[in-house]
């Protein structure tokens, strides 16, 4: 089956995406596959200035799933231009979507200058990481401001533009519009929910931040839901993801409305997670006779 | 070097606390090294979730895995209860393990669930490195000393304390090891974290080495999710460093207790 994707200006081989701080900076993953294998990689938030993140713990397993309040630990911007995506880019030949969060509106512009020119195939705002206190969470559930650093943003950058939506919202489609409007040409959902656990013993929540964000298959039928409604909602490629382990999984967000879907905590599950699901589509397609991939994209409304 | 692979359970002590599996590979693999860990997918689907990290307690070449550890949850529980025949998920080995060019003369410190990779590193230290190690275990209860009878039939005599007197010497690690510590000694602890401060600082205090194997939680296990880090420092720079990658072993010095 041909597996290539249009996501707007962005071509890719295959519709099978690394999600943002589970795949590290690709090479970890490396010596079980090759990663130019996948459609293409999204790394870590990078941040302008280097953070060290949240303190331990940083993880809680959850029902079929797990918590999570890294904090957008991160090197910097400059050390990624510098020295992590050259590296990189010397020994493995895959888009890199570089995700990029702030802590106000400047900064988002100001990381996506330092990374024109580079060699990233797109940029991913992440509006919606909901650990970090300041910024990121405040800009992704007002729609006003989703618009305001998308457009800010747009000015700046000829790359690619995803906009990573948060479902902590009460109408994800109104982000979505906003990104739309703000200029974004992909949407990419959705980001982790907010939850939390509680320590028995210390009768103290686990997570220093109180709230940590919620990843894995539980989360996938809620994810699912966000992307059917926002390929309604907006006429942008969409990269589903939230809970995805295997191609069924990803047939689903493909007939939901994505383009693309990226694959996150499955990869803790299982290392070769991504390339199970490109074999497993490829497969799909052999057995129900369908050449192309793309011909499957939104069916689920018709 | 690390794969993933299924192997074969063809031992299982199991007791209400703690657990013993033997594993067989299917086919010939690298060899760990003392304090490395694979991670143990721990059920048949996605709950639970996450995969164990158990480091290794020996290790056979080809192919032929031991694992002591604790039964603290459902995935601990899981592992526990596999029967002779059924195949567990593996992945690894993984982690820095201990710095084998020890200088001095290795003294291995083991607390609890501790113990576990310590019997790999002496059998290592004994054969690879030609080196007989001193060893001082202790544990709450004999119940928990899973691992003795393996140090002795690699002809070491193990110094044991148990807090209930139940085996060995009655008292804490800390009540017998001032009398054992020789000055060229190097420490190699594994256990509670309280246990491990305690011979940080006493190494510290006669300045000898000391390593310690720590553990954290763990998602990926390959140093990418950031999930496991624990605080370090050198000099006087604090930063955090993955259990997973950078660890599971430590310099003591660098550990931020």
């Amino acid at each position: 089956m041909d597996l290539t994707v249009n996501l707007g200006p962005l071509h890719l081989q295959n519709p099978v995406i690394t999600a943002s701080g589970t795949f590290g900076w690709g090479e970890e993953y490396a010596s079980f596959f090759d990663p130019g294998s996948l459609g293409a990689v999204t790394v870590k938030g990078l941040t302008l200035k280097p953070k060290s993140g949240n303190p331990p713990p940083r993880l809680v397993e959850t029902p079929a799933g797990l918590l999570n309040s890294v904090g957008l630990a991160n090197p910097g911007v400059d050390k990624f231009v510098n020295e992590i995506l050259p590296s990189f880019k010397k020994h493995y030949n895959v888009p890199v979507i570089a995700n990029i969060a702030g802590d106000t509106v400047e900064e988002y512009v100001e990381i996506a200058e330092m990374l024109n020119g580079g060699k990233v195939a797109a940029l991913e705002l992440n509006l919606s990481c909901p650990n970090v206190a300041a910024g990121g969470m405040a800009l992704g559930i007002d729609p006003f401001l989703t618009e305001k650093v998308t457009a800010k943003v747009r000015q700046k950058t000829s790359l690619p533009l995803i906009v990573k939506l948060t479902p902590n919202v009460t109408d994800i489609t109104v982000i979505a519009k906003a990104a739309a409007n703000g200029g974004a040409d992909i949407l990419s959902l959705i980001n982790t929910l907010v939850g939390m656990d509680i320590d028995l013993e210390k009768q103290k929540p686990v997570f220093a931040r109180k709230t940590a964000g919620l990843s894995g298959p539980a989360i996938r039928p809620i994810a699912l839901a966000s992307v059917f409604k926002v390929y309604e909602a907006v006429n942008l490629p969409l990269i589903g993801m939230g809970g995805i382990m295997d191609e069924k999984d990803a047939l689903k967000f493909i007939l939901a409305g994505a383009t693309a879907i990226a694959v996150g905590s499955a990869n803790f599950y299982d290392p070769y997670s991504c390339l199970k699901i490109i074999e497993g589509l490829n497969r799909y397609g052999r057995k129900e006779g369908i050449s192309r991939i793309s011909s499957l994209i939104g069916r689920a409304h018709q | 070097m690390s794969e993933s692979f299924k192997a074969k359970v063809i031992f299982n002590n199991c007791g209400a606390k703690m657990a013993t599996l033997v594993l067989q590979a299917p086919k010939p693999i690298s060899s760990p090294s003392p304090a490395q860990f694979y991670l143990l997918k721990a059920g048949e689907f996605f709950d639970p979730f996450l995969r164990r990290p158990l480091s290794v307690s020996q290790f056979e070449e080809p192919g032929l895995l031991t694992f002591r550890f604790g039964i603290k949850g459902r995935g601990t529980s899981w592992l526990a209860q596999r029967k002779k025949g059924e195949e567990i998920e593996l992945l690894g080995p993984l982690g820095n393990g201990f710095d084998l060019k020890v200088e001095g003369h290795p003294l291995l410190v083991g607390g609890g669930l501790g113990i576990a990779p310590l019997v790999y590193l002496a059998q290592y230290l004994l054969e690879k490195e030609e080196k007989v190690p001193k060893v001082v275990l202790g544990a709450g209860t004999q119940k928990d000393l899973r691992g003795l009878k393996a140090f002795r039939r690699l002809g070491l005599s193990p110094q044991v304390v148990t807090e209930d007197g139940s085996y060995g010497k009655k008292g804490m690690i800390s009540d017998i090891l001032p009398a054992i510590l020789d000055r060229d000694d190097e420490i190699l602890a594994c256990g509670p974290r309280p246990m491990l401060y305690y011979l940080s600082q006493i190494a510290a205090k006669n300045n000898l080495k000391c390593q310690v194997a720590l553990e954290e939680v763990m998602a990926c296990g390959v140093g990418a999710c950031l999930g496991c880090v624990t605080p370090v420092k050198n000099g006087e720079e604090l930063s955090y460093a993955r259990v997973c990658t950078e660890g599971p072993v430590f310099e003591a010095s660098k550990v931020v207790w």
